[in-house]
C-alpha cells in the first residue's frame, strides 16, 4: 500500500552552499565561514559568536551555582578539546564574565578494550597529559575497569590539589590486573558490539558519576555536539530506550540523586566545532574506539551515525529539528516518582501499566517459547566468575557493608531483570551472556533492590496511599 | 543434520525474522496467529457484534489481516462480522490487478467485498490528478484521499469500525519520520493501537507488532494470494532514507522493530508544548487540525484548477486558495459551506 499517510511529508531543504563572496553578518569584512544554517562570519566574528553562545547556554540554565565544583569530562576529541578551550578562556578573563565554577578535569583511559601498540598508546598518552596539565585545573585519569572496583575506584593525579588522598583506592598491580581481566571477560561475554559499546558508555558514566561524588564535584561536564546528540538520540530510540530521550540531549541531566550532567556543547554542530577548534589551532588527540574503523552495519551506533551524517549533508536542518523535537519530549511524570530506577542507566524502569504496548507483546512472543529461559544465567560458568571474584581480598576496609564481595553466586533471572531494569537495558542485556559478570556495584544494586521491594511487600498493607519510596 | 524447532523439538524450517528462533512450520503458524489474537484481545480491539470493515488493497498486509481476522473469528469467538473495503484510486494498471486480487480473496474467504472509487467520492481519479499536477506531489493527493476514503466507504458499509494492514515496520517507520520532522502532534498519536473518533470511525491495527518479514513468511507458506503492490511512485527521499535506516536496523538487531515502537509509546510531551486542536472540517465533518480539512482543500484546488496551491502547509495554501478565488471567480463563494459539504459527503 502507498505509506504516505502524512499530509506535510515535506521537509525543508535549507541551501548550504558556502558563501563565496558574502561579507560576515557583523563587521562587513568578507566571510569565510557559514555558522549555523547560513550565517556568513570572519573568522574574528565567528570566535566571537562561538564564545558567546557557549557562556550564554550557563547563563539561560542557571545550572551551575556559584562555587559549584564541575568535573569536565575530557576525551581527546575536537568538542571536548574546544569544551576545554574555552572553560580556561572564560576562567582567564575579566571578572564580570567570569564562569563562576570551579572546573576538574578527567580523562577516562579506555585502553583495555582494545588490543592497542604501546608505543602509540604512550603517545596517544602523553598528548592527553599535556591538554590535562595545561587545562591549570586539577586533573585526573581513570581507567574504565576501575568500574569493576569493589571499593573506591582508583584513579591518578595529573596536577592540582593533593587534598584527597589514596588516590589510588587499592594501590596493588594485582587488583588493577585482576580488574581489567574481569572488564575483558565482560566484553568478550558481549556478543555484539552494539551492547559492547552501549555497555562501556552506560559503564563510563556509572563510573564518572562515582569518581565525581568521591572527589566532591556535584556535575560533570560533557562535550557532545549536538550532532552527536541527534544521533544518540535516534540511537536511543532504536534500542527502546524511548522514555529518557530528552535526558540524554538536554542541557542539565539529573538522573541519578547526586551528580547531575550538563552538556554546554549541544548548541554546535561537529561542523561548526571543527571549524572553531581548527582556527584556534587546537590538537585534539586521536584515540581509537571499539568502534574505529568497524563498517556502517557494525553496531546501531555507527549506523545511526552514518544515517545522521548523510541526512544532515542533504538536509541541514536534521539536527536542529531532532533536537527540538526530544525538547519537547518529557518522561511519563504521573508515574515516573513511583517507579524503580534502572540499574545500568538510572531511568525510570518502565511500568506494565498499558495492556497493549509492545513491551507485553515481546513478552507473550517470549512466553510461547516452551523451553523457557530468555536469558541464559550464570549456571554455564559459575567457576570462572567466583574465581576472578574471590582473587583478590584486597579492600578499601569501609565497615558499612558496601565493601562485601556482592554475592556473586546468587543467580540473576530475567524475573529480577524486569524489576531492576529498564526495557532499553533488558533489550541490551539479551547480549550479555553472563550476567554475573556486571560490576559489583551493579549486581549489589540490584541485590539492594530486591531486598527493598521484599521488604515493601511485607509491609505493604500498612502502607497509606502516596507513599512513594521506590 | 536439521536444526531442532525451538518450540516443539521437531526439525525446523524456517528462522523467525522477529526472535531469531528456528522453528517449524506449524509453531510458526501458532506463533503468528497466538500472537496477533494476543494484540487483539489484550488491546480490546473488537467487541461483540462489530461490523468491522477490513482495508483491503490486495497487498500483502491487508491479504494477511483478512485471512487471519477470518481464522480468529471463526477460532475464538469474537463474535464480529468482517467485510472486504477497497478502495480504487483510479490509477489504471496499478489497481486494475490488486483488485482482481481482492476480487478472489472475498471468493477465497468468503468475506463480502466493497469497492469505493476516488471518482465517486471526490469526483477525480488519481490520472486524472497526475494529468493536472504532474508527477512530483501526488503522493500527497493520494495520501489524503485514501485516509478519508477508508472512513467514507465504512460508513456506506455501516460499518462501526475499520481494521488496516499496518504492520510493526509500518508503525516504527511512522515514530522515526515523525521525530526526524518534528512532528510532535502525530508523534504521540502515531503508536495507538485504535485511533479516531469524532467525524472519523475508529481504527485498529491488528498487526501493530508484527514483523513485515513474518507477514511475508506467512502469506508463503500458507499460500495466500497478494499481489506486490508497491506504490508506482516511489516515496521521497527522505522517507527512503528513514526506510532504510529501519531496514539496516533490523538486520544489526531484529528487535529494533519493537523497541522503535515500544520508544514511540513511552514518550510523553511536555505539558507546556502548544498542540493543535483536534476539530472537524467545516466542510465535510471529517476530523481535522484546521476549519477545513486537507482532502477538501486540495479538492478545492483541483476543482478551481489551482491544484498546486492547495499542496504545502494548510493555512498557507488556505490563504492562497482565498486570494486566487477572490481574483478569479468570485461566483464560487456563493456555495455556503453548507451546500458543499454535500459534495463530498453521502
Ligand atoms: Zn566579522
Ligand atoms: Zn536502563
Ligand atoms: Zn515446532
Ligand atoms: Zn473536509
Amino acid at each position: 500500500m502507498c505509506q504516505i499517510t502524512s499530509q506535510n511529508d515535506v521537509i525543508p531543504k535549507e541551501d548550504c552552499r558556502l558563501s563565496i563572496g558574502k561579507s560576515c553578518m557583523k563587521c562587513q569584512e568578507p566571510a569565510t565561514v557559514v555558522a549555523r544554517l547560513h550565517d556568513p562570519f570572519c573568522s574574528n566574528c565567528f570566535q566571537a559568536y562561538f564564545t558567546h553562545r557557549f557562556r550564554a547556554t550557563f547563563g539561560k540554565s542557571k545550572a551551575v551555582r556559584n562555587g559549584e565544583k564541575v568535573l569536565i569530562a575530557f576525551s581527546g576529541g575536537h568538542s571536548s578539546c574546544v569544551m576545554l578551550h574555552l572553560v580556561k578562556e572564560g576562567l582567564a578573563e575579566g571578572v564580570h564574565k567570569k564562569l563562576r565554577y570551579q572546573p576538574g578535569v578527567i580523562y577516562v583511559d579506555e585502553n583495555v578494550c582494545l588490543e592497542q601498540d604501546e608505543e602509540e598508546r604512550n603517545a596517544q598518552m602523553r598528548k592527553i597529559e599535556t591538554w590535562l596539565k595545561e587545562s591549570t585545573f586539577p586533573a585526573y585519569v581513570i581507567c574504565i575497569e576501575e568500574v569493576m572496583s569493589k571499593c573506591n575506584p582508583g584513579y591518578r593525579l595529573i596536577s592540582g590539589d593533593q587534598s584527597h588522598d589514596a588516590e589510588d583506592g587499592h594501590g596493588n598491580l594485582p587488583t588493577e590486573n585482576a580488574m581489567k581481566e574481569e572488564f575483558k571477560q565482560l566484553l568478550e561475554n558481549t556478543s555484539s558490539l552494539t551492547t559492547k559499546e552501549d555497555l562501556i558508555q552506560k559503564l563510563r558514566l556509572k563510573l564518572l558519576k562515582q569518581i565525581a561524588k568521591q572527589l566532591g564535584y556535584t556535575k560533570i561536564m560533557f562535550g557532545d555536539s549536538g550532532t552527536r546528540l541527534a544521533t544518540v538520540l535516534l540511537g536511543n530510540l532504536a534500542k527502546g530506550h524511548g522514555e529518557t530521550v530528552h535526558q540524554d540531549m538536554s542541557f542539565l541531566d539529573t538522573r541519578g540523586e547526586e551528580v547531575a550532567i550538563i552538556r554546554p556543547m549541544r548548541e554546535f554542530t561537529s561542523k561548526e566545532i571543527a571549524l572553531f577548534s581548527h582556527q584556534c589551532c587546537l590538537q585534539p588527540v586521536f584515540i581509537p574506539r571499539i568502534s574505529t574503523k568497524a563498517s556502517r552495519l557494525a553496531s546501531i551506533d555507527t549506523l545511526t551515525e552514518d544515517f545522521v551524517n548523510g541526512l544532515q549533508s542533504n538536509f541541514p536542518a536534521t539536527v536542529t529539528t531532532v533536537l527540538k523535537t526530544g525538547a519537547k519530549l518529557t518522561s511519563d511524570e504521573e508515574t515516573v516518582g513511583k517507579r524503580h530506577t534502572c540499574v545500568l542507566c538510572q531511568s525510570p524502569v518502565d511500568s506494565s501499566s498499558s495492556a497493549s504496548s509492545a513491551s507485553a507483546a515481546t513478552q507473550y512472543s517470549m512466553s510461547l517459547r516452551k523451553s523457557g529461559t530468555v536469558y541464559s544465567s550464570s549456571s554455564s560458568e559459575p567457576e570462572a566468575a567466583c574465581e576472578v571474584a574471590r582473587d583478590d581480598a584486597s579492600c578499601c576496609g569501609e565497615g558499612d557493608g558496601s565493601c562485601q564481595s556482592a554475592k556473586k553466586n546468587e543467580e540473576l533471572t530475567s524475573a529480577d531483570l524486569s524489576v531492576v531494569m529498564c526495557y532499553g537495558c533488558r533489550v541490551m542485556m539479551r547480549d550479555v551472556k553472563s550476567l554475573d559478570r556486571l560490576p559489583n556495584s551493579v549486581l549489589a544494586d540490584v541485590q539492594r533492590q530486591k531486598r527493598r521491594d521484599e521488604m515493601r511487600l511485607e509491609i505493604e498493607d500498612f502502607l497509606l496511599d502516596g507513599s512513594e519510596e521506590g | 543434520m536439521p536444526v531442532a524447532c525451538r518450540m516443539c523439538g521437531g526439525p525446523a524450517v524456517l528462522k523467525r525474522p522477529k526472535t531469531g528462533d528456528a522453528v517449524c512450520k506449524d509453531c510458526f503458524f501458532y506463533a503468528f496467529e497466538n500472537e496477533v489474537n494476543y494484540t487483539i484481545t489484550n488491546g480490546n480491539l473488537f467487541k461483540r457484534g462489530d461490523r468491522v470493515a477490513v482495508g483491503a488493497s490486495g497487498g500483502k498486509d491487508s491479504t494477511v489481516l483478512a485471512y487471519i481476522l477470518k481464522l480468529l473469528n471463526e477460532r475464538h469467538d469474537y463474535g464480529i462480522e468482517l467485510i472486504l473495503l477497497s478502495v480504487d484510486e483510479g490509477i489504471t494498471g496499478y489497481r486494475d490487478d490488486s483488485l482482481e486480487t481482492v476480487k478472489r480473496n472475498q471468493h477465497q474467504y468468503d468475506l463480502p467485498l466493497k469497492i469505493v472509487s476516488y471518482e465517486d467520492l471526490y469526483g477525480w481519479t488519481m490520472d486524472a490528478i497526475v494529468k493536472q499536477i504532474g508527477l512530483k506531489n501526488n503522493c500527497t493527493f493520494c495520501g489524503v484521499f485514501r485516509r478519508q476514503a477508508l472512513d467514507r466507504g465504512a460508513m456506506l458499509l455501516k460499518a462501526n469500525k475499520i481494521a488496516t494492514g499496518h504492520n510493526a515496520d509500518d508503525i516504527a517507520e511512522t515514530v522515526l519520520m515523525n521525530v526526524l520532522r518534528g512532528d510532535i502532534a502525530r508523534l504521540r498519536r502515531c503508536t495507538a493501537i485504535t485511533t479516531g473518533a469524532e467525524g472519523g470511525l475508529p481504527r485498529c491495527k491488528p498487526l501493530k507488532y508484527t514483523y513485515e518479514k513474518e507477514i511475508v513468511m506467512y502469506a508463503y507458506f500458507k499460500k495466500l494470494d497478494y499481489f506486490s503492490t508497491e506504490c508506482i511512485y516511489s516515496p521521497n527521499a527522505y522517507r527512503g532514507h528513514a526506510r532504510t535506516y529501519l531496514k539496516d536496523l533490523e538486520r544489526i538487531r531484529p528487535s529494533s522493530i519493537i523497541d522503535l515502537i515500544h520508544s514511540g509509546e513511552s514518550l510523553s510531551i511536555k505539558k507546556d508544548v502548544k498542540m493543535p486542536v483536534q476539530g472537524t472540517c467545516t466542510r465535510c465533518g471529517y476530523i481535522s487540525s484546521n476549519a477545513i480539512c486537507k482532502a477538501c482543500t486540495l479538492l478545492e484546488g483541483l476543482n478551481k484548477g489551482l491544484p498546486k496551491l492547495a499542496i504545502g502547509k494548510s493555512n498557507k495554501s488556505r490563504r492562497l486558495l482565498d486570494a486566487a478565488s477572490q481574483s478569479s471567480d468570485s461566483t464560487n463563494e456563493k456555495t455556503s459551506p453548507k451546500e458543499k459539504k454535500k459534495d463530498v459527503t453521502f
